[in-house]
């Protein structure tokens, strides 16, 4: 580091995998941050992004499959990388803890992600330099 | 610049039942400002429908977002913006509004903007 032009960034993303272009755009942003120096705090999946964290999205085979592109990309480069708790629950996201707690038939979020609260968010909003929301 | 100094502001767009973003926006509010965070909220485009008293939120299985912007001032959330000219496009007027808000011309948004050091959207 010691670069003065390295920037320390979060990124927000409330689209689903399906509803728009957004989180491919996140992802093309998040790999040339990486790819020309920067840090990327924390990637945080709020609203309908969460469903990124799924481990059973199928789509057809000559399709791209944007929800495995970027668990593979957070598992590789290690970024921490979270899911709203609140949003994820309610769109049938679940860890294998909150499987049990709710008593559901079975778990299904990547293990590279991490299911927690809103102050996940905050404390990457006061600990980036800047925070980039990518959503419609 | 020590962190709970920087100016938050989380920017409201969406109407207030088509979606979820609109609920979760005030979760990231009222979450802000339980952490101490200096944090306001600017309501503009459909997002100033959220604002309106007179939801009948029940009629459609939903919560009442406008009872849940009328607790802000519980959390201490008083600097609350809301774009005239959304307004004036949709005919409300302040009067129809749930809580106290500060309506800003194009230019004072410019500068509300400009004293941010974060600004999320929703």
């Amino acid at each position: 580091m010691g670069n003065l032009l390295t920037m320390k960034f979060s990124l927000i993303i409330l689209d689903g995998p399906s509803s728009s272009q957004s989180s491919q755009t996140a992802l093309a942003f998040a790999k040339a941050a990486l790819a020309t120096g920067h840090e990327l705090f924390r990637v945080f999946f709020a609203n309908d992004g969460v469903l990124h964290g799924s481990t059973l999205s199928t789509p057809p085979q000559d399709e791209i499959n944007i929800t495995e592109d970027w668990q593979r990309f957070v598992t590789q480069h290690e970024v921490d990388t979270v899911v709203c708790v609140a949003a994820s629950l309610r769109r049938g996201l679940l860890n294998e803890q909150e499987a049990e707690r709710y008593q559901k038939p079975a778990a299904n979020l990547a293990d590279a992600i991490e299911l927690a609260g809103l102050g996940q968010l905050i404390e990457a909003t006061l600990s980036s330099d800047r925070v980039l929301t990518f959503g419609s | 610049m020590s962190a709970t100094s920087k100016k938050i502001l989380v920017v409201n767009r969406k109407s207030p039942y088509g979606g979820l973003r609109s609920r979760e926006a005030i979760d990231t509010l009222l979450v802000a400002s339980a952490y101490g965070l200096q944090v306001s909220a600017l309501y503009l485009d459909d997002g100033v429908f959220q604002l309106i008293q007179s939801q009948q939120a029940d009629q459609i299985n939903s919560k009442n977002i406008a009872k849940m912007i009328s607790a802000f001032e519980m959390y201490d959330l008083k600097e609350v913006y809301v774009d005239a000219s959304s307004m004036g496009k949709r005919g409300i007027q302040q009067q129809d509004f749930v809580i106290p808000v500060e309506i800003l011309t194009t230019e004072q948004i410019k500068t509300l903007l400009h004293q941010q050091d974060q600004i999320l959207s929703f």
